[in-house]
C-alpha cells in the first residue's frame, strides 16, 4: 500500500496538501465575515408575483444607488421564514432584515431579536405611516412601531358580489351575525352548495381566520379569557358552529393556499381575508375580480361587539434585527424602502402611509388601473367603519393550537360551546402566562 | 527480535498511522453532522429551554420533558397515528413493491420498460409529489373524485383528507405511492437470485404456483424482506413531509405523528427543550430497529 502510494505521491506531499488545504479552508472561513461586513441581509417570506417582483426591483435601485453597500436578500415562503430568522440568530449572524406580519411581532420582540426602527430613524420616519398604524396594534408595543411597514391591510369578507344579487341581498347590508348566518342559508339553497370559505386544515390557519369573530364581539383576540367576557366568547363558538353547515367537509384539509384557491375556483363565495387578496390572486383570476362578481364588505358584528360593521388591520413589515452588524447602514436602507415612491410601489394590500390616493396608487402599482376598484372598496371601507386594530398575543401559536382542537369538539358536537370555553380558560392562560404574556 | 522484524514494524506503524490520519476528515465529518447534534439534543432535552422566556436561556430540569410526555393527554394519539403510519406505509409499500417484483421479475415483453416505469415515483422529490396528490386529493375540485364520479364509482365528493375514514388510508396511499419503488428495486434482485432450477424441479415435483411461491420464493426472499422491512420502519418513523404536505397533522391532531411533533413543538411553540426531549423519544424507537437491522445484516454476512 506504501508503494502504491509513494507512486502516486510522497509523504511529504501528502502532508503537505493535507495542511494546504485545511489552511486553506481556514483562511476561507475568516475571509468570509470580512465580505459579509460589507454587504446588507435580509430574510424575507415573498411569495406573490407582486410582492417578489417589488423586492427584486427596490434591490436593483439600492443596489445601483449603494455599490459599497450590496443588499443581498433572501426569499423564501411563510413556512419557514420563522425557523430560518431565528437559526440565523443562534448562529450569531442574524440579517440585517428580517420579515414576517403583525403577527410575529409579539414574540420576536418578547425574543429580544428585533430592534425599534424608530430609536434609530427618528420621529419624523414614523411620521411617514398612517396614525392609525403607528399608534395601535400588534406592532405597537410600550408606544414604539416595532416594524418597517411595507404593507397595510385591512380585513373583510371577500364575496361574490353576483351570488348575493341572485338571492337578493345587498352586500352591505350584512351587519349581524344572524344576517351572516341568514345569507350563508340563502346562498347554500340557491346555489347548492356549502359557500362559507374557511380554512380549518390547521391551527395557525384555522385561528387566523377566525380571530376576526373575536374582535367583533368585544374581545381582543383568542387568549382573552376575561371572565367578564364569558358570554362573549361563548357567542363566537356558537356562532361558528352555526356556520358550520355551511362550511364544506373538506375546509378541514384547507391551509391559506386553499383557501385562497376555493374562492378563486368558485367554489367559497365568501372569505375572511385582507385587500392583499387582489394582488396575490389577481395574475390567475382576472376574469373573476372584477367589481360585478366580487365585493369586500367589512366584518358584521356579534352581539357584543362595536354594533356595527367594522374591519381590522395588520401589516406585512420587515424587522430591524436588533442583533445584526452595520446598524447605519441598515437604517439607510429601511429609509430607502419606506420611501414615498418605493410603498407606492408596493402592490398587495394598501399603502401605509399617511395619505395616498387611488389615482396616486393605480399609477405606481403593478396592475394599474384594473385594481383602481378594488382599491376604492377598500377605502371606503376603511373611512366608514371602524377600524380594529389585530392585537397580539405571545404564544400564539400554541394558542391556536389549543383553540383549534377544541373549536374542532364544537363542530363535532363532542363539547358544547360553553364547555370549550371553560376547558380552554384551563390552558390558554397559563400558555400565555408562561411565556410572559 | 530481527532487524528485519523491527523495520516491519515501523512500515506498519508508519502505514496504520497514515491509515488513522487518512480517516480523520471523515470522522471529522461524521463528528460534526452526527455526533454533535446527536449528544447536543440529548443534552437540550434535559433543559427548559423556552425562547420565549429569553432566547435560548437554558434551566436544568432532568427528565422532566419526558414526564411531560407522557402526561401528555394526546400522547396515546400521536403514538397511535405513528404507528398508523408506520405499519400502513410499511406493509402497503411492502405489497406494492413484492406484487411488481413477482410480475417483473419474470421474462415478459419490455421488462426494462416496465421496470423504469415502476422506478418513476421514486425519482420526484418527495413534496413535489406529495403535492401533486395534495391536488389530486382535494375534496372539493381533485381529479380522483371528478373522475370517480364521472365513472358512477361515487355519488358524491369525497373530502380525503378530512374524513376520519379516509384520511389514513389517503395518506398512506401516496406515501405507498412515493416510496414503493425502494423496496420494489431489492426485492426484484431478490427475485431474480433465486435460482431457476429450484422452481424447475418445484414443478416436476407437482407444485402450483401458489406452492412455489409460499415454498421457494418467499423463504429465500426471507432475509431481503427481514432488513427492508426493518429499514421502512426507521424511514417511516422519522418520515416528515409527506405528512406535512398533506395535512400538516391535521384536521386536529388527527394525522400528527411523533415526527410533526418534534417540528411543531421547536419551532412553532420554541419549546427546544421539550422539542428535543420528542426528539430523543423518536430517535431511541428508531434506534431499536437501527439495531435490530445492524444485528439482522451482520446475521446475514
Amino acid at each position: 500500500m506504501s508503494q502504491a502510494m509513494s507512486g502516486l505521491i510522497t509523504r511529504r506531499r501528502f502532508h503537505a496538501t493535507v495542511l494546504g488545504g485545511a489552511a486553506a479552508l481556514a483562511a476561507g472561513g475568516r475571509a468570509r465575515p470580512a465580505r459579509a461586513a460589507d454587504k446588507l441581509t435580509s430574510v424575507a417570506a415573498m411569495v406573490a408575483e407582486a410582492e417578489v417582483a417589488w423586492e427584486k426591483e427596490v434591490q436593483q435601485k439600492w443596489n445601483q444607488a449603494n455599490p459599497d453597500t450590496p443588499w443581498e436578500r433572501e426569499n423564501i415562503g411563510w413556512e419557514g421564514i420563522f425557523e430560518k430568522v431565528l437559526a440565523y440568530e443562534k448562529a450569531g449572524s442574524p440579517p440585517n432584515l428580517g420579515y414576517g406580519w403583525t403577527g410575529f411581532t409579539v414574540d420576536w420582540h418578547r425574543m429580544g431579536i428585533i430592534d425599534a426602527p424608530e430609536d434609530h430613524l427618528g420621529k419624523a420616519w414614523k411620521d411617514r405611516f398612517a396614525d392609525y398604524l403607528t399608534t395601535s396594534g400588534g406592532d405597537v408595543i410600550n408606544g414604539k412601531l416595532w416594524v418597517v411597514p411595507i404593507q397595510a391591510a385591512a380585513y373583510g369578507l371577500v364575496s361574490r358580489r353576483d351570488w348575493l344579487k341572485e338571492v337578493g341581498v345587498d352586500p352591505y347590508s350584512i351587519q349581524t351575525w344572524d344576517q351572516l348566518v341568514d345569507t350563508m342559508a340563502k346562498v347554500a339553497k340557491a346555489k347548492r352548495n356549502k359557500p362559507f370559505g374557511l380554512p380549518l386544515g390547521n391551527a395557525r390557519n384555522a385561528g387566523e381566520k377566525t380571530e376576526w369573530f373575536f374582535r367583533g364581539n368585544g374581545l381582543q383576540h383568542q387568549a382573552d379569557f376575561d371572565p367578564a367576557k364569558r358570554a362573549n366568547y361563548i357567542e363566537v363558538l356558537e356562532t361558528l358552529k352555526r356556520l358550520r353547515p355551511f362550511i364544506p367537509d373538506d375546509a378541514l384539509a384547507q391551509d391559506y393556499t386553499g383557501h385562497r384557491q376555493a374562492f378563486a375556483t368558485g367554489v367559497a363565495g365568501f372569505i375572511s381575508i385582507g385587500d392583499y387578496y387582489f394582488g396575490e390572486i389577481y395574475p390567475t383570476a382576472k376574469k373573476l375580480m372584477t367589481r360585478e362578481q366580487v365585493v369586500i364588505i367589512p366584518y358584521p358584528s356579534g352581539s357584543r361587539g362595536p354594533g356595527k360593521p367594522f374591519s381590522n388591520f395588520d401589516m406585512n413589515c420587515y424587522y430591524m434585527m436588533a442583533h445584526a452588524k452595520d446598524k447605519e447602514k441598515t437604517v439607510k436602507l429601511i429609509d430607502f424602502l419606506t420611501s414615498r415612491d418605493n410603498l407606492l410601489r408596493w402592490s398587495l394590500g394598501h399603502p401605509p402611509l399617511k395619505q395616498w390616493t387611488v389615482d396616486e396608487a393605480v399609477k405606481h402599482r403593478l396592475y394599474g388601473e384594473a385594481e383602481r376598484w378594488w382599491l376604492e372598496d377598500v377605502q371606503a371601507i376603511a373611512s366608514k367603519v371602524p377600524m380594529l386594530p389585530s392585537i397580539g398575543f405571545v404564544a400564539k401559536n400554541e394558542v391556536q393550537q389549543v383553540y383549534y382542537e377544541h373549536l374542532l369538539q364544537v363542530f363535532d358536537g363532542k363539547m358544547t360551546a360553553a364547555a370549550a370555553y371553560d376547558s380552554m380558560k384551563e390552558k390558554i392562560p397559563a400558555l400565555t402566562k408562561a411565556a410572559g404574556g | 527480535m530481527s532487524v528485519t522484524a523491527t523495520r516491519r514494524r515501523r512500515v506498519w506503524r508508519r502505514e496504520s498511522l497514515l491509515g488513522y490520519l487518512g480517516l480523520v476528515p471523515v470522522f471529522s465529518v461524521l463528528a460534526m453532522v452526527v455526533a454533535w447534534p446527536l449528544y447536543d439534543a440529548v443534552r437540550i432535552s434535559l433543559f427548559d429551554i423556552y425562547l420565549l422566556t429569553g432566547f435560548l436561556k437554558e434551566t436544568f430540569v432532568g427528565v422532566q420533558n419526558y414526564v411531560r410526555f407522557a402526561r401528555d393527554p394526546n400522547a396515546a394519539t400521536y403514538l397511535l397515528n405513528t404507528l398508523i403510519y408506520v405499519a400502513g406505509s410499511t406493509a402497503g409499500q411492502f405489497l406494492v413493491a413484492l406484487t411488481l417484483a413477482l410480475i417483473l421479475g419474470r421474462r415478459i415483453a419490455f421488462a426494462a420498460f416496465w421496470r423504469g416505469l415502476a422506478i418513476i415515483p421514486w425519482a420526484m422529490p418527495i413534496t413535489v409529489t406529495a403535492m401533486v396528490w395534495k391536488w389530486i386529493l382535494n375534496g372539493q375540485w381533485g381529479i380522483l373524485n371528478y373522475l370517480l364520479v364521472r365513472a358512477g364509482i361515487l355519488d358524491e365528493y369525497v373530502s380525503w383528507l378530512s374524513s376520519p375514514t379516509w384520511l389514513w388510508p389517503s395518506i398512506i396511499l401516496v406515501n405507498v405511492w412515493a416510496g414503493f419503488p425502494f423496496m420494489f428495486i431489492n426485492l426484484l434482485s431478490g427475485v431474480q437470485g433465486i435460482p431457476r432450477e429450484l422452481y424447475e424441479a418445484g414443478r416436476i415435483d407437482g407444485a402450483g404456483a401458489g406452492a412455489l411461491f409460499w415454498r421457494i420464493t418467499l423463504p429465500l426472499l426471507r432475509p431481503v424482506i427481514a432488513a427492508l422491512v426493518l429499514l421502512s420502519v426507521i424511514i417511516h418513523l422519522r418520515e416528515f413531509a409527506t405528512l406535512w404536505v398533506l395535512t400538516s397533522g391535521g384536521p386536529g391532531i388527527r394525522s400528527t405523528t411523533l415526527s410533526p411533533l418534534v417540528y411543531v413543538t421547536s419551532f412553532r411553540y420554541f419549546r427546544l427543550g421539550y422539542g428535543a426531549a420528542l426528539g430523543v423519544i423518536l430517535m431511541s424507537v428508531s434506534l431499536l430497529f437501527t439495531i435490530l437491522y445492524l444485528r439482522r445484516v451482520r446475521f446475514e454476512a
